[in-house]
């Protein structure tokens, strides 16, 4: 599903390819598979550095003397920056394609990218083996794009369930859990997805976490907010660290999603959510499910995006939701809301 | 200024919808979509405001004595169905000067001074109200079986709010009872403005529910409420009825000022004819042709003029033409002036020298920018030179302007170059930001304007960009619309403080030119 991409600057440098022909060829086929017009980009671009590379790559871009391939590598950038995360500087400041390239292995030892794409005299010069590294030639062969697209069909086994949604979980801000049984017997799930997110290396945030379940109707409002308090609870002992954690109870719905993006601001410093990635899923991993049984995920799509933001996360649909306190296990209160019907 | 506007069961809108306008708020959304509508909104609204008229007369075909335009209530309501309410509001932000309310009162001769007289009350609106509203609700004419017997929209009622709270609900009762029985309101005793004249114990508002306040009051339709709270209405007895009629009375004609103060620029502009003698004044009517702005340019100072040409040269649009007024006189005329000038003979003659400008004609042409300050050089018909110029220079005069208001432009970058589009963005921030303080509703298909925008967004946040040109995130409100099975849907899409959209845009209006180059 989502996966990361590390690009070297020598990857829009006339001397890595054979002819313009070749290059703009490469480009055409990056940007057919990195943003296919049907559907989500199931990659996301990394800027390593603290966010020094794409602005290296786009000077290089400027650089460029054929007019096409400029054009070309121009617009493939722009979308590339559109997909970006950052990720914290490792090393001295690269001054060369070689001190990209070994940045973007010591940032991958420490936090894992999906595919490293650098000009083959680079990688040599490298002298590393690693199955993520890849010549930028290599990006015309379909076994590349491997495992890359808008979905998925993984086993109802919660480590293979994570390791598809590592990328998201690595790189947000903030990530929402909506499951109507996020709070009963998909807590696990749950579990799993806050254990993941919250280990992370020195110089990535830990995100804030919204769970969203189903206040359901065998329950009393105090039971589901017991389950609450449970669940939140186990999510603490967890990790030393806490980040902020929401739950809301909604009435009934059926859809299973993880959204996750970026905290921005307004010029009134208002900090704001954006949403930035989800996948919806058809079944998630429990404890007592058969481990060969697959399911169904998918990327979400910019209007399912936008449908999820409207129905639980904006403003507007919270309005009308009844806040429940709970006390966390530090003492300090923790908001729970329950939408009223 | 006009800050907000409230639409539902018009045109294509049927749920309702809330438009917050902010400085420049931009319209986007494919052909059809129904960004018109929001500004067919705003004239209906007008119209019903002003002359009590459920009847919409296109301001464009209205120019050019097309009364075919003339759009009536069954036109508008959404899915011409009849049945249907519909529901226009208007919200505008209170000024200092909006804020003294002068109550009038003719009170009980019984209970009152010895003399009886009329006593007035000025009070001053506290500054935390900061916004007027009022929300018509139209329908056609029904009896007393709910079924439409006129195709007329009648104005059945309205709400009138301050600060967002609706205050006082009027309804007419002849809507809900078949037969004439005058006009019946409903004020919230809770509104905060009601309240804190309640507390001041001189005015008690407990008694104030279902008061009529024009009995036996059969005006022709087009008359409707309006009429029921001007100046010459019967005015009511009850102190604290008159101040509820004091508030009504303010928030029409706020309203009122405010939506005759705005401009409204169709999507074609129309170019001068040649014979045409430009108007000394402008109406709202030669402004949705464009045509006002010529009028204006013709008579206007210098420093205005050398402001449109600012726009029009080569720091900014790159038109490579500026504007020049030339005054036309009759010859002996000229030659008499002279004379008399010369002998000072004849005072009558003096006078009437004074009185030549007023007889001249005026006319408004553009020289090459290269060759502007040379006597000779040829004075350009606006249709002599490209399209685009002469449709972009409505609206940089609509922008510089020395009368601040609400301008609502349809294409403001129709027939110019991406450049230049980029340039417009620029031009609308400028405007409010100067000391005009102007507010902008653009339709716009226009990727190029909306990424200046953005640009300046960013660049204001960095602090790299020159004071006339800072934007902040509040200052624009972006709306995309599009047609759902028929309906039309608005969705805002905010900026951040990096420029960048907080929500996905819903289409791929942003990813063309991508698509097209890997295409």
């Amino acid at each position: 599903m989502l996966t990361e991409f590390a690009f070297t600057p020598g990857v829009f440098e006339r001397e890595s390819y054979e002819s313009d022909k070749v290059w703009s060829d490469t480009l055409r086929a990056l940007a057919a598979e990195m943003f296919p017009r049907t559907g989500p980009s199931p990659v996301v671009a990394s800027d390593l550095f603290s966010g020094s590379l794409l602005p290296e790559i786009r000077k290089q871009v400027r650089r460029i003397e054929n007019d096409n391939v400029r054009f070309l590598a121009d617009g493939l950038l722009t979308k590339i920056q559109q997909v970006a995360v950052q990720r914290p500087g490792m090393r001295n400041w690269p001054e060369s394609d070689l001190d990209w390239f070994q940045e973007s292995l010591a940032s991958h030892r420490d936090e894992p990218i999906g595919r490293i794409v650098s000009t083959r005299s680079t990688i040599e010069s490298g002298e590393i083996s690693d199955p993520s590294v890849y010549p930028v030639e290599d990006t015309n062969e379909d076994k590349f794009w491997n495992g890359i697209g808008m979905s998925s069909s993984p086993h109802l086994i919660a480590d293979e369930q994570m390791n598809l949604l590592r990328t998201m979980l690595l790189h947000a801000d903030w990530i929402a859990i909506i499951n109507p049984y996020s709070v009963d017997n998909e807590r696990a799930f749950v579990r799993a997805i806050y254990a993941n997110a919250t280990t992370r290396k020195p110089g990535y945030d830990v995100p804030d976490f919204e769970i969203h379940g189903q206040l359901d109707g065998r329950f009393e409002a105090s039971s589901q907010q017991s389950n609450a308090e449970d669940l939140k609870k186990s999510l603490a002992i967890i990790h030393s660290i806490e980040s902020n954690i929401s739950i809301f109870f909604w009435p009934k719905f059926l859809d299973r999603y993880v959204v996750a993006g970026t905290y921005t601001s307004t010029s009134s410093e208002v900090k704001r959510k954006k949403i930035r990635w989800g996948v919806s899923m058809s079944h998630v991993a429990r404890d007592n499910d058969q481990p060969d049984v697959r399911t169904s995920w998918h990327l979400m799509q910019k209007d399912g995006l936008r449908h999820v933001e409207s129905k639980f996360l904006s403003a507007e649909s919270r309005e009308s939701i009844q806040s429940i306190e709970i006390g966390s296990s530090d003492g300090s209160v923790r908001r729970a809301q329950r939408k009223v019907f | 200024m006009i800050t907000g506007i409230s639409i539902e069961n018009f045109k294509g809108v049927r749920d309702r919808i809330h438009l917050g306008l902010r400085p420049i708020t931009l319209l986007f959304g494919a052909n059809s979509a129904g960004k018109s509508t929001v500004t067919d909104a705003l004239n209906f609204f007008e119209s019903v405001l002003t002359a009590g008229s459920a009847t919409f007369r296109d301001l464009t075909a209205a120019e050019n004595g097309d009364a075919r335009n003339e759009l009536s209530f069954e036109r508008l309501v959404h899915n011409h169905d009849l049945s249907q309410v519909m529901r226009l509001g208007v919200e505008c932000e209170l000024t200092q000067g909006d804020r003294n309310v002068s109550v009038n009162s003719m009170e009980d001769t019984a209970s009152s001074s010895d003399w009886g007289g009329p006593t007035s009350y000025e009070i001053s609106l506290p500054d935390e109200f900061r916004s007027i509203s009022i929300e018509f609700e139209i329908s056609s004419i029904l009896d007393g079986r709910d079924h439409a017997t006129s195709r007329t929209g009648f104005l059945r009622g309205f709400t009138v709010s301050y600060n967002d709270e609706p205050m006082v609900h009027v309804v007419d009762r002849r809507q809900k009872h078949g037969h004439l029985n005058g006009y019946e309101w409903t004020a919230d005793l809770n509104h905060p403005l009601l309240s804190e004249i309640d507390q001041s114990g001189e005015i008690q508002f407990s008694n104030i529910h279902h008061r009529i306040i024009a009995d036996d009051h059969d005006p022709p339709l087009k008359d409707g409420f309006y009429q029921a709270f001007s100046e010459q209405e019967e005015i009511p007895s009850d102190p604290a009825a008159t101040f509820l009629n004091a508030f009504v009375l303010k928030a029409f004609r706020t309203l009122k000022l405010r939506l005759s103060q705005r401009r409204t620029i169709g999507g074609i502009r129309d170019i001068p004819h040649r014979d045409s003698i430009p108007m000394p004044c402008n109406t709202s009517m030669r402004w949705s042709n464009g045509l006002a702005a010529w009028d204006y340019l013709a008579h206007c100072d210098r420093r205005s003029l050398d402001k449109v040409n600012y726009w029009l040269g080569s720091e900014r649009l790159g038109a490579r033409y500026q504007l020049k007024q030339r005054v036309l006189v009759d010859f002996q005329d000229c030659v008499d002036h002279v004379r008399a000038f010369e002998q000072h003979e004849d005072p009558a003659r003096m006078q009437s020298h004074f009185e030549l400008q007023h007889r001249s004609e005026r006319r408004i042409g553009l020289v090459p920018e290269y060759d502007q300050f040379h006597d000779e050089s040829p004075f350009l018909h606006p249709s002599e030179v490209g399209t685009g110029l002469s449709q972009i220079i409505p609206v940089i005069v609509a922008c510089i302007h020395p009368d601040p208001c609400f301008s609502s432009i349809a294409q403001p970058d129709l027939h110019l170059h991406p450049r230049l589009q980029s340039e417009l963005g620029d031009l609308f921030i400028h405007s409010f930001n100067t000391d005009q303080r102007n507010r902008f509703l653009l339709e716009t298909h226009s990727e190029h304007l909306i990424l200046r925008i953005l640009r300046r967004i960013r660049e204001t946040h960095a602090g790299t960009v020159r004071e006339e040109l800072k934007i902040a995130t509040d200052d624009l409100a972006i709306y995309y619309i599009s047609q759902d099975k028929g309906f039309t849907q608005i969705q805002m899409i905010e900026a951040d403080v990096r420029g960048e959209f907080i929500q996905p845009w819903p289409d791929d209006f942003f990813e063309l030119d991508f698509y097209e180059r890997f295409g």
